[in-house]
């Protein structure tokens, strides 16, 4: 059975926020307006959070000790940490759930079924990386806006949770497609919208339990590393380091990371 | 227990209401949950012809930017329900930005104008009387009719923003036929300083392109790396690559800019410099590698002029670049005027030149100054030091694809006559001398009504309401022309107040040629195709300019013999019979079945070493000493003091453009301090405006997914604020999100204050996007517009606002 | 006031849960169909009409085109169905589609595939449609109530199918 994973390159996010709208149209996920925006009720099934270092113990390589505004070393610095749903081997959310609205697949995902949520939010509660929403309002797509809904995911009403599924309809589709030619499914064959919109390459997608996968390569390659991993949650959506910027003679020297992110 | 009771009446309400709730219950089960929003079909048009869940997969061009991304629509049942990435377009490959892959929030937007509308109220009342598009092409063909006879026809203007292709040549084709010079673009406000430079520098007047695959070391200045270089999907793409593409090696990406923003923060390394000093700190980037003879010796021999100090035909003995340089712009010198540490600028310099290829990017923050051509030019002398001008990793000069011309249009006496008229912006006494349009001229020009009023304006796909500094007073001035015509399909704050209203289509249901700007180097262009059907009575505005020609008759309805797509594959047939590129195919019917399915076409790669054409200047060299600069001053000068000697004429017309330097100097890169007037404690603030990602272009307010994930950086959105210095704030007593007014010469505005440290001491920022009067639900009354305060200098040499130079004032609201 | 509010809702959801497996009142169709006349006096086999059955997620509706190809020519003998063939005519000509109303009404929220069922696991059509093909006028709501989770379940525990959330709901 697969075990469907995800690694994000820090080194290479952009911090664009694509993945966020390619989620949010591929998911019918609704904009909420300025109000509850405000509120901090917006749906971001995938959001790229900042990340502000206030003290920055190291200095990079090649870099002079810190002079008044002159680089980012000075002061503050900021990172960016795109956040799906970390997919948790041992998910908290799912231990919580009363009515077994949310579970985890055999394959894996933490799936969310709206139409089985009570709305007590205690898998909000629960969720270590607040990965999960609720639906303050009805959704509102006014005119022929709601024209652009994608027709293989479901909306979700007021009053429910819902988050990220790894844009499980595609996996349908897929391994429907699979089993009808009774083959395996292809590496490429299903990706979440996030990994395919991703326009610089950060994000792969794959099987974590099939080696020849680059995700499961990628996941235990030397910079890899997962988000609060003391709780024993196990994520299945790992990140690697910001490397950083040798100069040309001092390039023999071995890759090592300075710096952790901790979100 | 009172509480507890429940009364026969409560009872029965409560059981009503159960057995309402009952019956509404089943009804949810029985149709399914929930059932809002069906996609079964229609009410789209032309979905009636789909089979249930029929999808296709269709390959137009992106136009959420002047990025011109390739695409691929998802249309299931006539319903375009996604977009994605055209993975073979070669500008993007497979790669798109947040904007491009929100473009559904664009075609669907309820917003919308659904058909051509009449103004039945006062301007900008937002009374609208809906007409036919016979009506409307009518009114307005009688109308320049009438002025076209009446010997008036100059006083027709188009103000153009987003020419795609085709568009430009099909409104100056109707202009000129027409007999009106006035095809006034929007292109002072934007970067116009960089173009020129390019032009001086290398003869082209275009963006660059870059090569980016063999590229070692990037040096950006104010050019927002991540969120506004055009093509943006490209840029990320290259972003990943720069990263972790390349095996082994990762390039190192210096952001020099005065403000900390996500470029920045993703950059390694960040420099920051004051706003307008860029050109200086190029030019100490310059003294260290010229001094410790690190520049490209052979290609500063071969392919460069002016470097070394030279003697002219006339025997005049001119200074170098080098010397002016080397005895100029030391990094002390240049440490003390621009405020960046010395050891940042030597230490920079050599990275840069030690790991080549490398390129230096100039980009709006540089170029929208006062001295933002002769910052562009400090910044273009680094990459021809280090020999980076077309080689692999370099610079790269944009090759277009050879469009077939469509037959001249008939020209008669009045066409002649009109079109023979100086243009209304640029007859000014102080014209700038490489200007080729300004818009920001417009409002003053109109005012004085020199040397002609104007009768009509057509705004295409540009709203100067919004966007064109010293908005205010445009506005005053443009009620006051007698017919405004809009060709948007939204209902944006210039339309709002038009009088007569064409809307265009979507750039997702019409048909357009897109070329691409200059990015990978190689011919490129794709066809716009429609997705879906046009949703309403909207109308392509190159045919809506067809019809009103040929409304208007004589010869200027025999211009336009055709319609639209046939003068677009007119066009495209030039580049078939080329026989050349990604599509070859004798047949012009096939050709263009094969073009749509691959979403356009392209001529790689990319052929170095063509010098008479990447350096088209008179020496066929790099001119780090520009000729053409030279010249076109002197004609200019003879031409405004022909009673004065050459040496005098020069030096008054170097007054008026507001050049200190004098001698060779002028033509060389060199530092011209900003023009910003003293310190002044009434208006003790530097304003500057960025762009986001989701908003680079001022026209995403109206997509609320992009509205909702406005700022990354600050997690802020639906709203704009202005970003302050800690320690000013504190000096002026304001905290985060404190009301303030921000007041210019021009007026003033109410915005929210947010604490920033990543800004400069004394300079305000503040994101480029709200104070739409108008645009649709989303857009509409958010926050007020920064161009009420913005636009009072320009850039004299190339016309460009010099929107960072304005010292602005805060108090608290 | 609270606790009134409560008692209120509790009494709403007691008389809501009675009456959960009340149904609509039915659906009547353009034309009175009699699936008996071409299954089993034609034996046409279901994919006939219902042409995506083995290949996509819905089995398809007919279009005018597809009947037309065969009542075309007067091969109906039954006097009674003459005007309904002349309606399906009027549509051919109009070159519009018969306003064919859904029987079978998923949630949303499930994804449901006749491929998966019809050709992946070979079940009949009847497993799920009871003997709809037997019928002579179409019937008002769906012969066999299988459209409810618990009948999906069942007959996934029954052939030892996967019933994992993650397979059907999104």
């Amino acid at each position: 059975m697969q075990k469907w994973g995800m690694v994000i390159d820090l080194d290479r996010c952009a911090g664009c926020q694509t993945c966020t709208v390619a989620c949010r149209t591929e998911n019918n996920v609704p904009f909420c307006g300025d109000g509850n925006a405000w509120k901090g009720r917006a749906i971001f099934w995938n959001k790229v959070i900042t990340v502000r270092i206030e003290s920055h113990g190291s200095q990079r390589e090649g870099e002079p000790s810190a002079s008044p505004g002159t680089n980012n070393h000075a002061g503050p610095r900021l990172r960016f940490l795109p956040m799906p749903c970390m997919h948790c081997e041992r998910p908290p959310c799912v231990l919580v759930c009363p009515v077994r609205a949310t579970t985890k697949s055999v394959d894996g995902i933490v799936m969310q079924v709206p139409s089985r949520c009570i709305g007590c939010r205690l898998c909000q509660a629960s969720c270590p990386y607040s990965r999960r929403y609720f639906n303050w309002q009805e959704v509102d797509y006014p005119g022929t806006l709601k024209e652009a809904v994608n027709p293989d995911v479901s909306i979700r009403t007021l009053g429910v949770i819902e988050k990220c599924t790894l844009c499980v309809h595609r996996l349908q589709k897929a391994r429907e497609q699979a089993r009808d030619e009774n083959r395996e499914i292809r590496e490429d064959e299903y990706v979440p919208a996030c990994v395919e919109a991703c326009p610089a390459k950060a994000r792969t997608f794959g099987d974590l339990n099939n080696p020849d996968h680059a995700v499961a390569k990628l996941a235990r390659s030397p910079r890899a590393f997962r988000l609060l991993e003391e709780l024993g949650t196990f994520p299945q959506v790992s990140y690697l380091h910001e490397s950083t910027w040798k100069s040309e003679s001092r390039k023999s020297v071995g890759a090592e990371d300075e710096e952790e992110i901790d979100g | 227990m009172s509480k507890w009771k429940m009364h026969r009446r409560e009872f029965l309400t409560a059981t009503g209401g159960a057995i309402a709730l009952t019956t509404a219950g089943c009804k949810a089960l029985e149709r399914g949950y929930p059932e809002r929003y069906s996609v079964e079909k229609p009410p789209v048009p032309g979905c009636e012809g789909w089979e249930q869940g029929e999808e296709r997969f269709i390959r137009t061009a992106c136009l959420q930017c002047p990025g011109g991304c390739g695409i691929v629509v998802r249309v299931v049942e006539g319903r375009a329900v996604s977009i994605r990435a055209n993975p073979d377009y070669p500008t993007n490959q497979g790669s798109l930005c947040p904007k491009g892959l929100n473009g559904l929030q664009v075609l669907y937007d309820p917003d919308r104008i659904r058909g051509p509308l009449k103004r039945i109220g006062a301007r900008g009342e937002g009374k609208w009387a809906q007409i036919s598009w016979d009506e409307a092409t009518s009114m307005i063909a009688g109308n320049l009719r009438e002025l076209r006879s009446a010997g008036k026809s100059q006083t027709v203007a188009v103000l153009g923003g987003r020419y795609r292709g085709h568009m430009r040549d099909l409104f100056r084709r109707f202009l000129t036929a027409y007999g009106s010079p006035n095809e006034i673009s929007n292109e002072s406000l934007c970067a116009v300083g960089t173009e020129v430079a390019h032009y001086l520098s290398q003869g082209v007047r275009d963006r660059l392109g870059y090569d980016w695959d063999k590229t070692r070391y990037v040096l950006v200045f104010g050019a927002g790396f991540i969120e506004s270089l055009l093509p943006v999907a490209r840029m990320l793409r290259v972003f990943g690559h720069l990263r972790q593409g390349i095996p082994g090696e990762r390039i190192k990406i210096v952001q020099i800019e005065p403000r900390y923003g996500v470029s920045a923060a993703r950059a390694d390394e960040w420099v920051q410099v004051k706003p307008g000093m860029d050109g200086i700190l190029a030019l100490g980037f310059a003294h260290v590698i010229i001094r410790d003879g690190l520049y490209d010796k052979k290609f500063i021999d071969d392919h460069t002029m002016g470097f070394e100090g030279w003697t002219d035909a006339s025997g005049n003995r001119h200074i170098g670049f080098k010397d002016l340089v080397l005895e100029r712009y030391s990094p002390q010198e240049v440490a003390r005027i621009a405020s960046v540490p010395q050891e940042s600028i030597e230490r920079v310099a050599h990275e840069f030149a030690t790991h080549r290829p490398a390129v230096a990017i100039s980009g709006r923050c540089a170029a929208a100054h006062t001295n933002g051509l002769y910052n562009c030019l400090a910044i273009d002398a680094l990459n021809a030091l280090v020999g980076s001008i077309d080689t692999p990793g370099g610079v790269l000069v944009q090759r277009y694809p050879s469009f077939a011309p469509w037959p001249a249009p008939e020209i008669d006496g009045i066409a002649m006559r009109g079109g023979g008229q100086p243009r209304i912006d640029l007859a000014t006494e102080d014209a700038p001398p490489f200007a080729e349009s300004q818009i920001n001229k417009l409002a003053a020009q109109l005012e004085k009504g020199v040397p002609y009023p104007l009768n009509a304006i057509f705004f295409y796909y540009t709203n100067p309401l919004f966007s064109a500094p010293a908005v205010e007073r445009l506005y005053s001035v443009l009620m006051k022309v007698p017919l405004l015509v809009s060709f948007s399909p939204f209902m944006d704050d210039t339309t709002n107040v038009a009088d007569l209203v064409l809307p265009d289509h979507t750039y997702l249901e019409r048909w357009q040629l897109d070329v691409p700007p200059a990015s990978i180097g190689y011919p490129v262009f794709s066809i716009r195709q429609p997705v879906v059907e046009p949703l309403h009575s909207t109308r392509s505005t190159g045919e809506a300019l067809i019809q009103i020609a040929r409304a208007i008759g004589g010869s200027v309805g025999r211009s336009f013999p055709s319609d639209e797509l046939d003068m677009i594959k007119h066009m495209v047939r030039g580049v078939q019979e080329g026989g050349r590129g990604s599509t070859q195919e004798a047949d012009f019917d096939e050709y263009w079945k094969k073009l749509l399915a691959a979403g356009g076409w392209w001529d790689g790669p990319y052929s170095f070493g063509d010098w008479k054409r990447v350096l088209a200047t008179p020496s066929n060299r790099y001119e780090f000493y520009c000729t053409r600069l030279d010249e076109k001053l002197k004609e200019i000068a003879q031409e405004r003091w022909p009673e004065q000697s050459d040496a005098a004429a020069r030096d008054a017309l170097l007054a008026q453009l507001g050049v200190n330097a004098r001698g060779d100097e002028v033509c060389l890169p060199h530092y011209e301090p900003v023009r910003l007037g003293a310190v002044d404690a009434a208006v003790p603030f530097v304003l500057t405006s960025y762009k986001t990602m989701t908003h680079a272009e001022g026209r995403g307010g109206n997509q609320p997914h992009l509205q909702e994930m406005f700022s990354v950086q600050f997690d802020l959105c639906w709203e704009p604020w202005v970003e302050i210095h800690p320690e000013d704030a504190a000096s002026l007593g304001v905290a985060n999100g404190d009301l303030v007014w921000l007041g210019s010469s021009l007026g003033r505005i109410k915005v929210k204050v947010l604490l920033h440290d990543g800004t400069c001491r004394g300079v305000i920022n503040m994101p480029f996007e709200y104070g739409h009067t108008a645009y649709g639900r989303w857009a509409a009354m958010r926050g007020q517009n920064i161009n009420r305060v913005f636009g009072t200098d320009e850039d004299r040499l190339v016309g460009a606002v010099a929107r960072f130079d304005i010292r602005v004032s805060i108090s608290k609201a | 006031m609270m606790r009134r509010k409560i008692l209120w809702v509790c009494w709403c959801g007691i008389i809501g849960a009675m009456g959960v497996p009340c149904r609509g009142a039915g659906t009547a169709q353009p034309i009175p169909f009699n699936h008996k006349i071409h299954t089993v006096d034609n034996e046409f086999p279901c994919d006939t009409c219902h042409r995506y059955v083995f290949e996509k997620p819905f089995a398809g509706l007919p279009p005018t085109d597809l009947c037309i190809q065969c009542h075309e020519d007067d091969i109906t003998t039954n006097p009674a169905a003459a005007p309904h063939i002349q309606t399906i005519r009027r549509h051919a000509k109009e070159g519009t589609e018969i306003p064919w109303v859904r029987l079978y009404v998923l949630p949303k929220t499930v994804y449901y595939s006749h491929r998966r069922h019809a050709k992946i696991a070979g079940l009949e059509c009847s497993v799920c449609h009871g003997d709809i093909g037997r019928s002579e006028t179409p019937p008002a709501r769906p012969i066999a109530r299988t459209l409810d989770m618990d009948h999906c379940i069942k007959c996934h525990v029954e052939r030892k199918a996967e019933y994992d959330c993650s397979r059907c709901h999104r």
